[in-house]
Order: structure tokens, then C-alpha cells, then sequence
């Protein structure tokens, strides 16, 4: 469940970026990692409760994610699209790689109570931090599509979402939303790595798999829909504990992949995709 | 004699009939014009003819053979080429490539051919000098002069790269050429240099299938024309009967 | 004779003479680069040629490498048929896995093989009694026998005329694939996949055919590796190498003849030059690809062509 829900966080901010970017942004798990490690550091190194540690994280790793808009998306956005997804990849291979020489061999973890913690009701033992992760995780959809919906900028989201040019016509400033949605992108996927941070543990290498399986959450709850990604990225975390259970836990990756690619090339618009 | 028939064809998208019962024919070496308002279905018989999509129910028949489940490139290979509504073409490639490609039908490939021009280099220098001839020969007929061969097409005028378009189209002799919307995007003299070709082009012995919203233009050149509304097809006859009839202006102006 | 054809002659000729006057590593690492330039060549292929951008590339030269490894290991087999065996092996992957993924257009496909790059390297990883697990296999060398005449095993020097020779037959090879027709249609795919169909192009046809040659080459580099450094192991077919390989056509400049030249030579030196700096060596690769994305698309074939103002890429 843990995965589904964390998943889920990454694959959000992934569909929020590509709908109004219409880009693939493959640095996205670095942000994620990145935001693992920020959190650690001010959490245990620096002694800051966690889930403040946690908030400052998020808020860093939503600089960062903008930082890489500004200076390599940006200047990118006109061109076939290999030309980003190819710079997002590097982008990803030198942040990683960075993380390796900044953190060095060591594993990394970040300390927090409730994580020892387990919660009963209605008759299941639930560990509390990874309720608290799902319980957040709740909050922000919820916090999303409300904004989306009823807020003025929310509007604008949508709006450049659906037709950039049209948007820009009517005033909508299209890099103060792409901005705030690599933002919140960052935001979110470092909230997701420092809850498997504390779960876990904290690794350089921790965002390439799950960033690719958010990018095929994505791309099958159809790309730029909120609900689809909710609902794939759960299903997809379920398929993978079972899959953990019933095979080896080390095919369970493998296998995850294998059903996700064969499920993608038979509906290469995904479940709840619209015509791209 | 008949080319290209279509008999009670069917196609509706999600509940809307985009075409409905439309049986017609277009016979060999005429202009045929396709007319009627915005969304009368048009392009989606086009799309119907060249096999972009499959109809829900009817036939087409080319020179008496169906050309149902035919694959997109094949159509082109039997003698059925088109050109698009908006300007297609290889904006980054020049001219010569463009107008190479639309011949792909005509060079056999396969591992059989490759040996076989291995083998025997004469023939293959002589099925190439054949093929350079043909595109040259497609350059002149439309009016392209030979020293934009390498030229780049997205540096040519709009009128030029429509030739480029149509001269891409009929590198494969097709017997049968659907032109959509060729005229617009050109002013007054640059439309009726098109229609020249186009005039050319059929006295060679190719068909034509022509949709376009200038009316006085398409009216000129065609010798027959089929009036489609809300995807049925509602009056067939020659330029002057079309204009005469009470039916089509009223769909053009509404009752 | 045509000043190309000279300096051809001439590029030739210092090949011939390099083993004869460098140091031993250094050709150990031309002869490593050689391969490397087999497999970017492939790739170039399908992602230069055909726009098709493969994230997954190493997957293909891994299924190469460890089927040439356990043809001769297990099954007896010489070097010379387990590597022809091998690199048809990996076409014939090439050619199913297509039917699957080569109808997802651009990105999509480009995940796909990022997906399919990471299970096979699960595959490599995992599956320990076949591929021996994360330790890999020990892989034989390679003996030139013609029975009565000659019979040794091979030598660096060996490795190195041998591969070289492969590089440029290959070279020349996709150079008249290119310039024929087939070359044109590939292109023609690049650009706009719909409107070559509508032409007459048999794009499905074609991009089965060209990925099947790609991984072809994939998988004679593959082969070439396994024998060359004696040893398979999972870690040289991960994420890193896939872009590696990536990075190698696209530093060199897509669809470009010479780019994988290039490429791989400049990836080789900045391998070695960035040794000291240990993890930075990565970190500056990626900030390579990343400004290259910005700043130059064409590569150094693309670069050159404003120089020189000749056309050494399509």
C-alpha cells in the first residue's frame, strides 16, 4: 500500500507537469530524491521534528523542480519532443550521480516516531506512518482538485492545460503557471521520498524505478487526468505487493514492469487517457 | 468506364453518421468535384477511400476489386494517391526527397529484390535511371524548375509547395488522385494556375476527386459533381445542373 | 583520385598503424571503443535515422552478449558461429518486441524502452543459474582455427584488426543503406510517420526492419564485448550504459554517418580524462547531454556542418 500511495504522489505531479507542459520531465525522480535527502538533513542532522523537516524538504525540492524549468525545460519547450525527454534524462543521470558523491555509500535514514508506531482500528494493525503518508496524500488530492476547480489559478491550470495558446491569449501567464506547477511537482515528490525515506531508507539511486513507474501511471491514467493517475498508481502499487507475494520478491520489479509494458502497448492511450 | 465505386457506404463516429448510404462512382480520366458545407463529410469519404479509416458498413471497389482491409501504403501501390486538407508535406527535406518518397510504391523491396539488385547492377542502374527520369519528368509536369530539386521546402512559396505536394502524389502514377482543399491558401491567379494543372494532370489520363470550397473555381474545371450534406449524398449531375437545382442552394443558404 | 577518397585512405591507414606504435592500453581502449561504435552505429540507425529514441539500448547488447557467452560456453559452440548466432538472436528479439512496441509512437515508445531496457537488466541481475546472478559469467576466448593451416588464440592486436574491420565493413554498409531509398523511407518516418504511409511507404515493414538491424548490431557488440573483456556481468547493461550508448550518437550527432565515431571517441576520452574525478565523471555526462540538448542538437556532426559547410547528416 505504501507503494501505491507513494506512487501515487510522484505520478501526481508528473501529470500535473505534463498537462500543462505537455513535456516529460525524467528529472523528476531526482527532485524526489533530492527531497529524501533534504529532508533527512534537517531532520536528523539538523534535529528538526520530521514532518517539519519534511514540509522544508518539500518546499526546497519545489525550488529545485523550478530551478530546472527556468534554465533547461524552458529554453526546450519548442522542439520535437526526444529533444526534452533526452535532456530530462541527463538532467536525472547528473543529479543521481551527484547524490552518489554528496551521500557517498552510506545508507541514509530519516528518523521518525511514528514509524515504530502501529495503529489499531476496525479490527487491522496499521503501521502510523504510512497512514499518515495516505492520509496526506488525501489531503493534497482533495486540496488539487478543489483548487483546480474553484480557484482562479486553478482555472488557469486548467485552461493552459487544455490549450496553451488560447490561454495565453486570454492573458493567462503561461510561465508563472508552468512555474508553479514544477513547483508543486517538486513539492510533492519530496514529500513521497521522505515518507519511503522514513519507511526505508534514503539512497541515491531511490527515484529512478519509482519515476518510471510513475511515468507509466501516467501515461495510463491518461496523461493529464488526476483521477486516472490516482487510480492507476493505487492499482499498480497493489499489483506489485501481490506480485511480491505470489513470485519471488526479487522478480516482483520485473514482473511489475513486464504486465505494465504489455498493458501499455495494448492501450497505448491508457485506461482514462484522452486522444494525445 | 468505372474506377472507383462505392456502394452504400456507412461511418459513423460515436453515434454521429458522419457518411451515410453513399453510393457513387468516378470514372476514368474525369474531374469529379466533392462539394457541401463544412462538416458535410467530405474528408471522411476520402479518408474512407484511401482506407485511413474502415467503413461500418459498404463497399468500395477499385477497377472492380474491393479494397477493403488493404493496408494505407498499399492503396497508394494499386493507383490511389491524395493530398491533405492542411499543406502536407516534408517541410525539412528537399523537394527531390519529398517527390522520392511518393515513388516508394514503385521500387519492390525485400530481401528477393535487394539480392537481385545485387546481383545484377545493371539492371538496378537501369531501374534507378528509370525512376530519376520519373521524377524529373513529375517536376516538369508540374511546373517545378529542375534547380529546386535540392532545395529545402520549407523555404519554397505556398504555391510551390503545393505543386511539391501534388508532384509527391503523382510520382506514383496513381490512376486515381483525391485532391483536398488544393486551392486554398492561394490568391486569385495562383488558384487558377492550379487548376491548370489540375486540368493537365486529368488529360493525362489520371481521375480526379476534387473537394474544395471555391465553388466558381471548382465548378470550372469539374465535369461531374457529387453535392454531400450531413454525410448523404444529396444531388449528382454536371456543373450547370448542380447549380441549377433548388436542393443544393438550399443547403448552401439555409432554407 | 577524389580528396575523399584520400583522406579515407588516410584515416585508414593510421588504424592500420596505431597497434604498431601505441602503448597496449591504448589500443585495449580503441579496441573497446571500435565496439562501442558498432552498437552506436545501430542505434543511430533507429533513433538518428528513424527518430525512434531508445532509452533501453544496453538490454539489446546484453541479450547479445550473454547468449554468445552461454552458446560457446555451453553449448560448445566456436566464437565465430556463437557470435553470428548470437547477433541473430538479438535481431529476432528485435523483430518480436517490435510487434509490441514499435506502435507506440515517440515518447511512449521511449519509455517502453526504458521500461524493457530495465526487465531485462532484472532479467540479467536475477536470473542467477542462466546468467549467473550479479557475479555474471567468465567467458572463453576466441581461437582462429582453419584446421592444417593456422591455429592460434586471439591477441589484443588480434581483437583489435578484427573489430576495426568489422567497424568500417559496417561503416560502409549502412552508408549505401542510408543513401538508398531505404535510408530515404526511414527518414521519411522520422518526419512525419502519417504522410509517408499516405505516400506509400510500408512503415510498419520498415521500422520492423530497421529495428531488427539495429539490434542486430546491438547484439554483435554484445558479443564482441563478452569475448573481448572475457566476461558478462549485469551492471555493464543497466541504465548507465543504455545511456551511454544514447549519449555516444547524440555527442556525435544524430543520423550521421560519422557521429558514432565521434561519439564514442570523445565518451572514451572523457572516460578517462574524468577518472580522477571518480562520481563527477557522471554528473559532467549528464550535464554534457543536457547542454548538448540546449545549445547544440546537431552534435559534432552538426557543429562541423556549419563549419565546413558540408552535409554530414540527414
Amino acid at each position: 500500500m505504501l507503494t501505491g500511495v507513494s506512487y501515487v504522489l510522484i505520478a501526481l505531479g508528473l501529470t500535473l507537469i505534463f498537462g500543462v507542459y505537455r513535456m516529460i520531465n525524467l528529472a523528476h525522480g531526482a527532485v524526489y530524491m533530492w527531497g529524501a535527502y533534504f529532508c533527512h538533513v534537517f531532520s536528523d542532522s539538523l534535529g528538526f521534528n520530521t514532518y517539519l523537516a519534511t514540509l522544508i524538504a518539500m518546499i526546497l525540492a519545489g525550488f529545485l523542480s523550478v530551478g530546472l524549468e527556468k534554465t533547461v525545460f524552458r529554453p526546450l519547450k519548442n522542439n520535437p519532443d526526444w529533444v526534452a525527454l533526452v535532456a530530462g534524462l541527463g538532467l536525472y543521470y547528473a543529479l543521481e550521480n551527484f547524490g552518489w558523491i554528496v551521500l557517498g555509500p552510506r545508507e541514509l535514514h530519516i528518523h521518525a516516531l511514528a514509524t515504530q508506531k502501529v495503529i489499531r482500528f476496525w479490527g487491522m494493525y496499521a503501521n502510523l506512518q504510512k497512514l499518515i503518508l495516505a492520509g496526506l496524500c488525501v489531503v493534497i488530492l482533495v486540496a488539487m482538485s478543489i483548487i483546480l476547480k474553484k480557484t482562479g489559478v486553478g482555472r488557469a491550470m486548467r485552461a493552459a492545460s487544455s490549450d496553451q495558446e488560447a490561454a495565453k491569449l486570454v492573458g493567462i501567464n503561461i510561465n508563472r503557471i508552468s512555474m508553479l506547477v514544477f513547483f508543486l511537482g517538486g513539492a510533492f515528490a519530496a514529500a513521497a521520498g521522505s515518507f519511503v525515506g522514513s519507511l526505508t531508507s534514503v539512497a541515491p539511486g531511490m527515484g529512478f524505478r519509482p519515476m518510471i513507474i510513475a511515468f507509466v501511471i501516467v501515461v495510463f491514467g491518461g496523461m493529464g487526468s488526476i483521477m486516472g493517475t490516482v487510480v492507476t498508481g493505487l492499482l499498480v502499487g497493489v499489483l506489485q505487493n501481490i506480485l511480491a507475494y505470489v513470485i519471488a520478491p526479487k522478480f516482483a520489479y520485473c514482473f511489475t514492469m513486464l504486465s505494465l509494458l504489455a498493458v501499455f502497448v495494448m492501450r497505448p492511450k491508457g485506461l482514462f487517457g484522452e486522444d494525445t | 468506364m468505372t474506377l472507383l465505386a462505392s456502394e452504400n457506404l456507412c461511418k459513423s463516429f460515436g453515434g454521429l453518421a458522419a457518411i451515410s448510404d453513399v453510393s457513387f462512382e468516378i470514372r476514368a480520366a474525369e474531374i469529379l468535384a466533392l462539394i457541401g458545407p463544412n462538416g458535410a463529410g467530405k474528408t471522411t469519404l476520402l479518408n474512407l477511400i484511401t482506407n485511413f479509416i474502415a467503413p461500418d458498413s459498404g463497399d468500395i471497389t477499385f477497377r472492380g476489386e474491393t479494397i477493403y482491409g488493404l493496408p494505407r501504403h498499399a492503396i497508394v501501390g494499386i493507383g490511389i494517391a491524395r493530398t491533405f486538407q492542411a499543406l502536407t508535406i516534408f517541410e525539412n527535406l528537399s523537394v527531390e526527397d519529398n517527390i522520392a518518397i511518393g515513388q516508394s510504391s514503385a521500387r519492390k523491396s525485400g530481401l528477393r529484390n535487394i539480392l537481385k539488385n545485387i546481383s545484377n547492377k545493371g539492371l538496378k542502374r537501369q531501374n534507378d535511371r528509370t525512376l530519376r527520369q520519373r521524377l524529373n519528368d513529375v517536376m516538369d509536369f508540374v511546373n517545378l524548375h529542375n534547380r529546386l530539386l535540392t532545395r529545402t521546402v520549407s523555404t519554397l512559396s505556398m504555391l510551390e509547395k503545393k505543386r511539391v505536394a501534388i508532384a509527391s502524389a503523382l510520382a506514383s502514377e496513381p490512376k486515381l488522385l483525391l485532391l483536398d482543399e488544393p486551392l486554398s491558401g492561394l490568391n486569385q491567379s495562383e488558384a487558377w494556375e492550379l487548376l491548370d494543372l489540375i486540368k493537365t494532370t486529368k488529360n493525362s489520363g489520371t481521375s480526379i476527386l476534387l473537394i474544395d470550397h471555391n465553388l466558381e473555381a471548382v465548378m470550372s474545371i469539374a465535369e461531374r459533381v457529387l453535392v454531400l450534406n450531413f454525410g448523404k449524398l444529396i444531388k449528382e449531375g454536371t456543373p450547370s445542373q448542380i447549380i441549377k437545382s433548388k436542393k443544393v442552394s438550399e443547403v448552401y443558404l439555409g432554407k | 583520385m577524389s580528396k575523399k577518397k584520400i583522406i579515407i585512405g588516410l584515416i585508414l591507414l593510421a588504424y592500420a598503424v596505431i597497434p604498431v606504435t601505441s602503448p597496449e592500453n591504448i589500443v585495449h581502449l580503441m579496441t573497446i571503443t571500435g565496439i562501442w561504435i558498432i552498437i552506436a552505429s545501430g542505434l543511430n540507425l533507429l533513433t538518428g535515422y528513424m527518430g525512434y529514441v531508445s532509452f533501453g539500448h544496453a538490454g539489446f547488447v546484453g541479450i547479445g552478449a550473454y547468449a554468445s557467452a552461454l552458446l560457446t560456453m555451453r553449448l560448445g559452440l566456436s566464437f565465430w558461429s556463437g557470435a553470428l548466432l548470437a547477433s541473430l538472436i538479438t535481431a529476432l528479439f528485435g523483430l518480436l518486441i517490435g510487434l509490441a512496441i514499435l506502435r507506440l509512437s515517440g515518447t511512449y515508445f521511449s519509455i517502453g524502452t526504458l521500461i524493457l531496457g530495465e526487465i531485462l537488466y532484472s532479467l540479467y541481475y536475477n536470473w542467477s543459474p542462466v546468467t549467473g546472478g550479479f557475479m555474471g559469467l567468465n567467458v572463453p576466448g576466441v581461437i582462429f582455427n582453419i584446421p592444417g593451416i593456422i591455429h592460434f588464440e586471439f591477441e589484443l592486436i588480434h581483437w583489435y584488426y578484427f573489430v576495426y574491420i568489422l567497424v568500417f565493413l559496417i561503416a560502409g554498409g549502412l552508408k549505401l543503406l542510408v543513401e538508398s531509398h531505404f535510408g530515404k523511407e526511414l527518414i521519411a518516418i522520422r518526419e512525419n510517420e502519417s504522410l509517408s504511409e499516405s505516400l506509400g511507404v510500408n512503415v510498419n515493414l520498415r521500422k520492423s526492419q530497421c529495428l531488427a538491424l539495429t539490434c542486430f548490431l546491438a547484439g554483435l557488440g554484445g558479443a564482441l564485448l563478452a569475448h573481448f573483456m572475457r566476461h558478462v556481468d549485469p551492471a555493464s547493461f543497466a541504465i548507465a550504459a543504455s545511456t551511454e550508448f544514447l549519449t555516444i550518437v547524440i555527442i556525435g550527432g544524430l543520423a550521421s554517418l560519422v557521429g558514432p565515431f565521434f561519439g564514442a571517441y570523445v565518451l572514451i576520452t572523457l572516460s578517462l580524462y574524468l577518472e580522477i574525478l571518480g562520481k563527477w565523471r557522471m554528473v559532467v555526462y549528464g550535464l554534457i547531454i543536457v547542454s548538448i540538448m540546449i545549445y547544440a542538437r546537431g552534435g559534432i556532426a552538426g557543429i562541423l556542418e556549419k563549419l565546413f559547410k558540408t552535409e554530414f547528416r540527414k
